[in-house]
């Protein structure tokens, strides 16, 4: 009998078999377990980078190019993205990524007349308005005075946060004096007037209606807004309702959806939310027509439909209030302008 | 048997021989291509772990709280009332100062340790008799920068102390027994050769995913690696770190409290003068106290529910009965 022509046994067809069959379990073995490789080792040649700054030769152009007569540089730029921004500001890197966040530039500046006291210039290209918006709406300082460098923008009584276009920039000082304070000013006009913010407008917005609205106070939050994982890009507009001698805040919001289907959709699930983390159902008051108000956890939630935009008030302190607010948001959403 | 299945027999032997040695090839080959050492550099085979610097349980205060403005005097007077700086320093112990030093921020906006505090805790230690008082932190960028802009590094040097910068060797690979995070993970074990004291301080702050920031937080310092991949369960990694790490004391500087923003801030208005100062042996209790000082309670923040779940000390600070005082 031929080599050529002769037929495996049993015995061969086994253990040839199983020989594959060993080859095909260690190639998985290798092909899963590429997926949970340890980080650590990954990271082994980065874990203390002892002197670097990362200065990037290839850094966008968002530090100043002529500095205010106040002002000297202080260090070499810095550039962060995605991957490590998180190496300069730790904890509050998840609140940009999950913002959509693409680049950061920092660079210190000291001031002539001291040379010790110093500031820190920061610019977060967040990729778009909205995004921009977002991180400024969700730090906003309420000892902030609003300044009309952008339409959003605002100073403390040691920094200047300001959204132009698609960027964030935050300007910090521990050191307060006028003259430093006239510099960091003077860095930011130049900064718009580099970065031009356009139209700056965000028409969500102007869907929340005007009556008892807060000045300044609008936001815009990403990702998991009051927890939900469901809201997403969900805009909110600060109310204050005289009650009494004193007011009493509520927080009105909106996301809007592709679809009318969808908004009812996204409507049930936060009720389902609200309900299965221990919220009550309250009897309906002043907006029966919304549905009923639920009780979680000593403050009142109200949520509705209307067309394809999900809307209602969040943490209100009290019924009526919450009830009013909606009422005023639901009309203003059916007109389709306030 | 025929002629036939004896030809077969040979042939299935001359393939099985072959097949075996073409596996034994394969397998000297990645044998011989494999890197029993890993990414070369950094880390090291073998693990490391940091030893128990806690003291022995005694009937002596766990826990102070005193308030006025002035760190100096509050923290004097806070480790009084635990019996003193003596009780937990001695003759030739060489301490390690486990600072806050994450961010390059200039002392004013509170978002790292106190550099007057820290000078005056260094000082106490050495007045105390201690060999050495080392101080150190691993803020991943730019370190000399973080110790120098804070003027930790100027204010400890100042009283004897030393800065230990996480350089390239300070790491070694760890391990914490039944954890889920911590394996085989960078810690910063460098500073910590032949000491004998551990001192943690934190200022207590708002922080973005924790909820806040305070002496067990202030552990997380210690990981090299990527480690911001922890902040997607950042209560537990806290947890494992008040595992990990047995500190003699916590330091909770709540002077000036981070209240919104953290931990970074950076405008003042994100600041509010608390006043407080807290020692304790009880990082949980002063943890659980400190929340106070943000306005939440220790039940709100998950990590705390689960150090005191594992018994690594009590939320119930109050049950400790804590020394209160007040320095003007």
């Amino acid at each position: 009998m031929s080599q050529s022509s002769h037929k495996p046994g049993r015995a061969e067809q086994f253990i040839g078999s199983s020989i594959l069959l060993c080859v095909a379990v260690i190639a998985a073995g290798v092909y899963f377990k590429q997926f949970s490789f340890n980080p650590a080792v990954l990271t082994a040649t980065t874990i203390a980078p002892a002197t670097a700054t990362n200065v990037s030769a290839t850094a966008p152009d968002e530090t100043p190019a002529v500095l205010p007569p106040e002002l000297t540089v202080m260090s070499a730029p810095e550039n962060f993205g995605p991957d490590d921004v998180y190496n300069k500001i730790d904890g509050k890197a998840d609140l940009y990524l999950t913002a959509g966040f693409v680049h950061m530039t920092c660079q210190r500046f000291a001031l002539k007349a001291t040379n010790d006291d110093w500031m820190e210039w920061f610019v977060y290209d967040m990729g778009a308005l909205p995004q921009a918006f977002s991180v400024f709406s969700l730090q906003r300082r309420a000892e902030g005075q609003t300044i009309g460098l952008t339409p959003f923008a605002y100073q403390t009584e040691n920094a200047i946060y300001f959204v132009s276009g698609r960027y964030y920039v935050e300007a910090v000082t521990a050191m307060p004096v006028p003259a430093m304070m006239t510099g960091m000013m003077a860095m930011a006009r130049q900064f718009v007037a580099a970065h031009p913010p356009g139209a700056a407008e965000i028409p969500e917005l102007k869907l929340f209606p005007p009556e008892n609205r807060e000045a300044d106070n609008d936001g815009l939050q990403m990702a998991d807004a009051f927890g939900f994982d469901g809201f997403t890009n969900v805009f909110t507009a600060k109310y204050l309702l005289p009650s009494g001698a004193t007011n009493v805040e509520v927080l009105a919001y909106l996301k809007i959806t592709k679809t009318a289907a969808d908004a009812t959709a996204l409507r049930d699930a936060y009720r389902s939310f609200l309900l299965s983390n221990g919220g009550k159902e309250m009897e309906a008051g002043g907006a029966a027509a919304l549905g009923k108000p639920i009780n979680f956890m000593d403050s009142i939630e109200i949520v509705f439909a209307e067309s394809n935009i999900v809307a209602g008030v969040h943490a209100a302190p009290d019924a009526a209030s919450a009830a009013k607010v909606s009422q005023q948001l639901s009309d203003s959403l059916r007109k389709g302008n306030p | 048997m025929s002629q036939s299945d004896q030809l077969a027999r040979r042939d299935f032997l001359v393939r099985s021989a072959k097949a075996g040695a073409a596996i034994v090839a394969a397998g000297g080959v990645g044998l011989w291509l494999h890197d029993r050492k890993g990414p070369s550099g950094n880390i090291v085979s073998e693990s490391a772990s940091l030893p128990d610097f806690s003291l022995p349980v005694s009937t002596a205060p766990k826990m102070s709280i005193v308030t006025g403005a002035d760190r100096v005097k509050t923290i004097n007077r806070a480790l009084s009332a635990l019996g003193g700086i003596e009780r937990f320093i001695k003759s030739g112990d060489r301490v390690v100062l486990k600072v806050n030093a994450a961010f390059a921020s200039p002392a004013a906006l509170s978002a790292t340790s106190n550099p007057d505090l820290v000078a005056e805790v260094a000082r106490l230690c050495l007045r105390a008799g201690a060999a050495s008082v080392i101080v150190t932190d691993n803020p991943i960028n730019d370190p000399p920068s973080c110790f120098a802009l804070t003027g930790i590094a100027k204010a400890a040097e100042a009283v004897g102390a030393k800065i230990a910068l996480p350089g390239p060797s300070a790491f070694k690979p760890t391990t914490l027994a039944n954890a889920t995070l911590i394996k085989d993970w960078p810690l910063l074990i460098e500073p910590f050769h032949g000491v004998t004291k551990l001192i943690g301080m934190a200022p207590v702050k708002d922080h973005n995913r924790a909820g806040a920031s305070m002496t067990m937080k202030n552990w997380y310092g210690l990981l090299g690696g990527r480690r911001n991949v922890f902040h997607q369960d950042i209560h537990t990694i806290i947890f494992e770190l008040a595992r990990l790490v047995r500190p003699t004391l916590v330091i909770l500087d709540g002077t000036t409290t981070m209240m919104t923003n953290g931990p970074t801030g950076g405008s003042l208005a994100d600041l509010k003068a608390t006043n407080t100062m807290i020692a304790s042996t009880d990082a949980v209790a002063a943890d659980a106290f400190g929340a106070t000082l943000l306005g939440k309670t220790a039940a709100s923040l998950s990590f705390i529910g689960k150090c005191a779940a594992a018994g690594l000390g009590t939320a119930d600070f109050e049950s400790l009965n804590p020394v209160r005082d007040h320095v003007e």
